[in-house]
Parts: structure tokens; C-alpha cells; sequence
């Protein structure tokens, strides 16, 4: 049996002397529950990277606790916590596939018939059974990866962390992973940590999600909620594809008014924003947008047409120059140089303040 | 005109065979994309028609004339690459600018470069910081920045945003077309992303262990695969292909899926195929049904939700099916779920060869 294990990061703040003084990570507290899957997201430098290495103790914070189970484990060596990682590049011994796996358990001194089993147990679930004698040398990006986890599998870890597995892998790959690490999971039930600055892996692997920038943790919410009520424009913008389009407004008469575009509120609404400055944050997600011939809320101009394969994507730009773009499926005949209506379901709309913090 | 054309070019490395008889032309004005994934040969490509590399067999013409014995200075070519390096103790202006002081060109024209090209790839406000003060979307800018400055006949572009965050990709996917298309000149963009193909290119050459297995106009390609290659490739999320037995032939075809049969409509097979078939259908083209209406039994993998769509990974009387769902659709692994597959919407290959046999209209 694999055991699983309660991650508690408690408060933890860390800041690199060298080579200068960087702040990366800012009173940072998350707790990861015993078999859930969890991400850490966010752009390059945002701290994601460093409380991996926290959690697996492969660097001591200079602020806070890790707890594991409840035991304080802050000052316990990565061996001692029992936690295994996979890195971006996969590391493979130069030996066959089935003595990649068997290397951790032969150190640990596990007599062959038991490494055996283990080994065609994990080589099963991971799906590599077939290339069990083949030098792992050979093979491609996927496989190599595939191989990584068997290995770190085969453990019995109680964390299981990943740090960008898929980043250098072709499209085709990254989605075949992507589906086998979350059957994995389903299965073996292990707590599972994946940091990512992709939001797409982020969103279909994780049931919880920790959006993080500069340090610090912004919302740490389910997919469902990180996409339809962000609680500030960055999360806003970070999860999507693209990002939420956001409008910057001033509070007029009934509405929020952005250059040539006019929003009407309800009059609660109104009396909500009014007790909280003039200026404010209108956003929408592409997704959400409607786009027709007639009726709508203001006129724009499509400037490019985007093609994604399962959507395109419009580019729109009105004449007083506000900008969203609006993904639509691919049969939308609007073409570039086009004028269309464009409308904003009031379900979808999301009012932020000046500074960015979700009001509604 | 500086069209680009590559004839039969071979490379083998020490151990491996990268090219084995490449063969495509890019057009000048055009957005040519070498499309493929990782070790199909783009990179060598490239660095052939760069001049970077020697080919062991084959030619490379601009604008007809035969270059492939003359050195990269001599071929007036702007380059990009996956890993890209700027000076890092000269400023964003002077990086831009270094090539054409390389040309010896005067300061004003200099100037006048560089602040259209910083103007183009919206870099303007960070000329004068240097390298180390910049994000990693404002260096790849910058790189690119520094290969379009020069009025190079030919611009290839490896993979350059590759290595960059996701966020950042996206932002550059959408506007850089546009920039390209205003730079004119003869454009090779490699990319192993469907959607950033399609996003950027006119014409597109998809490349396949050194094979190239399809070429033509980008939409052309992608609404028409060629082969079950580019099917399964070029095409984004990946085109389900299964097997499937030819049983009737009068009025379109009849497939037998072994969970279902399909009427494929105007599909018309050339007499000498009989028995097996590759079946494509495209993960937006599996409809799941609601409750109470009728359709193919399907059990539910695995739901990826991203933000508002969904991939589910179905398992279809032991075959794997992936749907594309344009909402959020949440389902527990197990549960069963019912199916439309629309007969009108799918691909034939040749179960033998893999070619195309019949393509919805």
C-alpha cells in the first residue's frame, strides 16, 4: 500500500542571497490533502519552482513550516520525507528500461523477485510494458518521461511532485501524458503537487489550483471557480485561452463607461460601485462573447481573425479603439475588415476595482 | 522574386537519417510553415537553406538561382532560433541595430530601422535597457526584432516561441502574423503546435521523419490530411482514427465500427479497396448527447475540462474515442454516456498505405 500524506505549508517565506536578493516566495500557506492533485501555476519567476523545492526539502525556507501529517518536517532531508519528483528533463540511466525502474529498489536492497513484480506493476499503469528491454537511451521525449515516473512510482512515495513534465515534449505527447499522469493518479491515490506556468495542464489535471505571482499566492480555488470568478484580473487573465479581456471603466450615468462602449448596471450594482471610487474594471472571457449582425451592445470591427483549429478567434476593435477578442466556433463566417455587434451576457460580466480585486 | 525552393534534399547524421528526399517551395509574401514534431527534420531544413549546414544530396534555389554551394553570409537570410542569444552587455538598440553595422549602413538609417522594427514588435519603450532588465517575451521580441531589421530575401524562424511561457505564446500567436505580413519578404516559421500553424501560415509543409507528407495552402491541408500522418499531427485536438470494414458501397459508403455502422454520404472508394479502412472523425465532430435521446453507448475515461470546453476520453466497446465538447461537461470515470458521430463529417483512409480516400466536403 501506498501511503498518502497531508502536506501543510505553514507561513512560509523564502528570499535567495545569491547571486542577488530576491524575494520568491511571500507568507505562503496551502494545504494539500491526502490524494488530491494539486497545481501550482504561474509565469516564469513567480515562486512556483522554489516551493516545490520547499516541499520536497530540497531548500530550506527562511520563514515557516512544512508539515507532513502533522509532524514538522522542515528540517528533514528530501530521502527522509519519502517524496519523489519529476523534472522537465527527464533523467534516464544508461541501462534497459526495467533496470531504469529497478535502480531505486535494488539500492534500497529488495530481493529480485519482489523488484520484478514491482516493476511490471508500475511499468503496467504507466503504460510502458512493451519497451521494458529497450535502452532508455533510445527512446524518445514521452517514453523517457514515462520511464521517469515508473521510477519514481515504483518508490511508494507519499508526495509525488512534478516540475514541468510535459514543458519539452511536441503537442501530440504533452496530451498523451497528460491523460496517463491523471489515470495515475485515479489510481495509485497518491498526493500529487504539479507545477506548470500552462494553464491548460493546470485546469485538466488539478482539482485545485494555486495561482501564483511574484511570490505570493493569489486564489487557491477549484478550475471551475478560477474561471468564473476570478478573484483579481491577473488570475483572470492568467486562466483562459486566451485571458479574460478586461475594459478599463469610469462609473457614468446607469453604467461603466469605456471609451465608446456603455455598459449598464442595475441600480443595485450602481449603489455597490458608487460607495468605491470612479474608476473600475470591466471583464469578460472570450468565450463568452456574443458576436452578431443586428442587435448588440456596441459595434466594432474585426482586425483579425484568429484561426485554433476547434475555435477562432476574433479580434475586435471598436471606432473609439477599445479592443476585446471573442472566440467563437469555427463556422462563424465573420471575416477580417468586417463590422459586427458585439454583446456581453450580464451573467458573465465581472467587475473588478481599479487595482484589480473582484467586487462582482 | 525570392521564392525558396528545396529539391530532394538528404542529411544523414552519424546515426540517424534526417532528411530522406525533401522537396517544397515557399513562396515570396507567404508565410511558409515547416510544421512537425519534435525529430522530423525542421531544424536540419532550416539550417540547410540557412546555409548553416551542408545537405549530402539535393539543391536549394532562391529565386531560381543555385545557392546551395555558397556561404550563409552570401545568402542574405535573417534567422531565429528556438535559443536565442543577445549581446548581453549591449543595449536592446544596439541588438537590434548590430546587423546593420555589420552592413556598415550609416546612423540615420540605423535609427530609422531599428525604431520601425521596435515600433512593429511594441519593444519601443525598452531600447535602452539592456538584456538582463527584460522579460523572457521582450527577449524573444527583441531576437525577432534583430532578424527582421535587416532587409534579408529570406526569414526562417526556428521554433522562437517554443520555449517561452504559455501566456507569453499566446499573446505573440495572435499578433504576429500581422507583423510578418507587413515585414513581406520569403517567411519559413518551423512549429510542432497546430495551432500556432494555423494561426501564422498561408502555406504549410508538414514534415514526418524526414518525409515531407503533405504540402499545400494551410486550411487545404488541414480540412483535407493527406495520409493518416497528417491527420493524426496536424490537427489539433489529435483526429480519432479507427478501424472500420467497407459494407456496402451504394450511395456513399456503409463502415461497420464494430460498436456502430456509418452511412457516409458522397464518400466514393476506388474499386480495389474492399474489406478494412482507417476511420477518422474529429474530436468536435462526436456529439454527447443529453438524456433520453438516442445514440451509440459510450463509457466515460477521463473529462478534462478547459475552462469552457472539454476533451472526454471515451472508451467505446473497447475502442478509444476522444470528444470535443464546446461547454463544460462533467461526468465521474465509468459513467455512460450516449453518442452522435456525424457520418457526414468523416475521413476514409487507406488502411494499407494510410492515404486519404474520402474527406468531408
Amino acid at each position: 500500500m501506498i501511503c498518502v500524506v497531508n502536506v501543510l505549508v505553514d507561513n512560509v517565506s523564502h528570499t535567495y542571497t545569491k547571486p542577488v536578493v530576491t524575494v520568491a516566495l511571500v507568507d505562503v500557506n496551502l494545504e494539500f490533502k491526502h490524494g488530491g492533485f494539486y497545481a501550482l501555476l504561474g509565469p516564469s519567476g513567480c515562486g512556483k519552482t522554489t516551493l516545490m523545492k520547499i516541499i520536497a526539502g530540497l531548500l530550506k525556507p527562511t520563514k515557516g513550516r512544512v508539515l507532513f501529517d502533522g509532524t514538522d518536517v522542515t528540517d528533514w532531508p528530501p530521502r527522509k520525507r519519502n517524496v519523489a519528483m519529476v523534472f522537465q528533463f527527464p533523467v534516464v540511466y544508461e541501462m534497459s528500461v526495467y533496470d531504469n525502474i529497478a535502480f531505486p529498489l535494488r539500492n534500497y536492497g529488495y530481493s529480485e523477485s519482489y523488484i520484478k513484480k514491482k516493476v511490471y506493476e508500475v511499468s503496467e499503469l504507466v503504460g510502458i510494458k512493451d519497451i521494458l528491454k529497450t535502452p532508455a537511451s533510445k527512446l524518445d521525449p514521452a517514453s523517457r518521461q514515462k520511464v521517469a515516473i515508473a521510477r519514481a512510482l515504483v518508490r511508494e512515495p507519499s508526495v509525488f511532485l512534478f516540475d514541468e513534465p510535459l514543458s519539452n515534449l511536441d503537442p501530440l505527447s504533452r496530451m498523451e501524458l497528460r491523460v496517463k499522469i491523471k489515470e495515475l493518479q485515479r489510481t495509485v491515490k497518491t498526493t500529487m503537487i504539479y507545477v506548470t506556468h500552462d494553464q491548460a495542464e493546470a485546469l485538466t489535471l488539478a482539482d485545485y489550483i494555486a495561482v501564483m505571482n511574484e511570490g505570493r499566492v493569489l486564489q487557491f480555488d477549484t478550475p471551475a471557480n478560477l474561471y468564473e470568478y476570478p478573484r483579481n484580473t491577473f488570475v483572470g487573465f492568467f486562466i483562459g485561452n486566451p485571458g479574460m479581456n478586461f475594459l478599463n471603466c469610469e462609473l457614468a450615468e446607469g453604467g461603466l463607461k469605456c471609451s465608446d462602449v456603455f455598459y449598464p448596471l442595475s441600480t443595485k450594482e450602481v449603489e455597490v460601485l458608487s460607495g468605491r471610487g470612479s474608476e473600475f474594471v470591466l471583464g469578460i472571457r472570450p468565450e463568452y462573447i456574443r458576436v452578431g449582425r443586428e442587435r448588440g451592445l456596441f459595434k466594432a470591427k474585426c482586425i483579425v481573425r484568429e484561426e485554433l483549429g476547434t475555435a477562432v478567434l476574433l479580434h475586435l476593435e471598436t471606432p473609439g479603439g477599445v479592443l476585446v477578442k471573442a472566440k467563437l466556433p469555427p463556422t462563424v463566417d465573420v471575416r477580417e475588415g468586417e463590422e459586427v455587434a458585439v454583446d456581453f451576457p450580464r451573467e458573465k460580466v465581472r467587475v473588478f476595482t481599479k487595482s484589480g480585486d473582484l467586487i462582482f | 522574386m525570392v521564392d525558396v525552393v528545396v529539391k530532394d534534399l538528404y542529411k544523414k547524421y552519424r546515426r540517424k537519417e534526417a532528411l530522406k528526399g525533401v522537396s517544397f517551395e515557399a513562396l515570396e509574401g507567404k508565410i511558409t510553415v515547416l510544421f512537425g514534431p519534435v525529430g522530423a527534420g525542421k531544424t536540419t531544413t532550416l539550417r540547410i537553406i540557412a546555409g548553416l549546414e551542408r545537405p549530402d544530396r539535393g539543391r536549394v534555389f532562391f529565386g531560381g538561382a543555385d545557392v546551395t554551394d555558397r556561404p550563409p553570409q552570401e545568402r542574405n537570410v535573417g534567422l531565429v532560433f528556438q535559443t536565442f542569444a543577445l549581446y548581453p552587455h549591449l543595449s536592446v538598440y544596439e541588438n537590434i541595430a548590430s546587423p546593420l553595422r555589420a552592413q556598415g549602413l550609416p546612423q540615420s538609417e540605423i535609427d530609422e530601422k531599428v525604431r520601425r522594427v521596435a515600433e512593429m514588435l511594441r519593444i519601443s519603450d525598452i531600447l535602452e535597457k539592456g538584456p538582463a532588465e527584460i522579460s523572457g517575451g521582450q527577449r524573444q521580441r527583441v531576437a525577432i526584432a534583430r532578424a527582421l531589421v535587416k532587409d534579408a530575401a529570406v526569414y526562417l524562424f526556428d521554433e522562437p516561441l517554443t520555449n517561452l511561457d504559455y501566456k507569453i505564446r499566446e499573446a505573440m500567436r495572435g499578433e504576429l502574423r500581422k507583423i510578418l505580413k507587413e515585414r513581406g519578404g520569403t517567411m519559413i516559421w518551423a512549429t510542432p503546435d497546430p495551432q500556432e500553424a494555423l494561426a501564422l501560415g498561408d502555406y504549410v509543409v508538414v514534415l514526418h521523419n524526414g518525409v515531407v507528407e503533405a504540402q499545400g495552402e494551410i486550411h487545404e491541408v488541414y480540412n483535407r490530411p493527406r495520409n493518416t500522418t497528417v491527420a493524426k499531427y496536424f490537427s489539433y485536438p489529435s483526429m480519432n482514427l479507427i478501424k472500420g470494414v467497407v459494407k456496402s458501397r451504394e450511395d456513399g459508403v456503409l463502415v461497420d465500427l464494430g460498436f456502430t455502422a456509418l452511412k457516409v454520404p458522397r464518400a466514393k472508394l476506388p474499386e480495389e479497396v474492399a474489406g478494412e479502412v482507417v476511420v477518422g472523425i474529429r474530436p468536435t465532430d462526436i456529439k454527447i448527447l443529453l438524456a433520453g435521446e438516442h445514440g451509440i453507448w459510450g463509457t466515460v475515461v477521463l473529462t478534462e475540462v478547459l475552462g469552457s470546453e472539454t476533451l472526454v476520453h471515451l472508451d467505446v466497446a473497447g475502442t478509444r474515442l476522444v470528444a470535443h465538447v464546446p461547454e463544460i461537461f462533467r461526468a465521474p470515470p465509468g459513467s455512460s454516456v450516449r453518442l452522435l458521430i456525424d457520418p457526414g463529417r468523416v475521413y476514409l483512409f487507406d488502411r494499407s498505405t494510410g492515404e486519404l480516400l474520402h474527406a468531408p466536403g
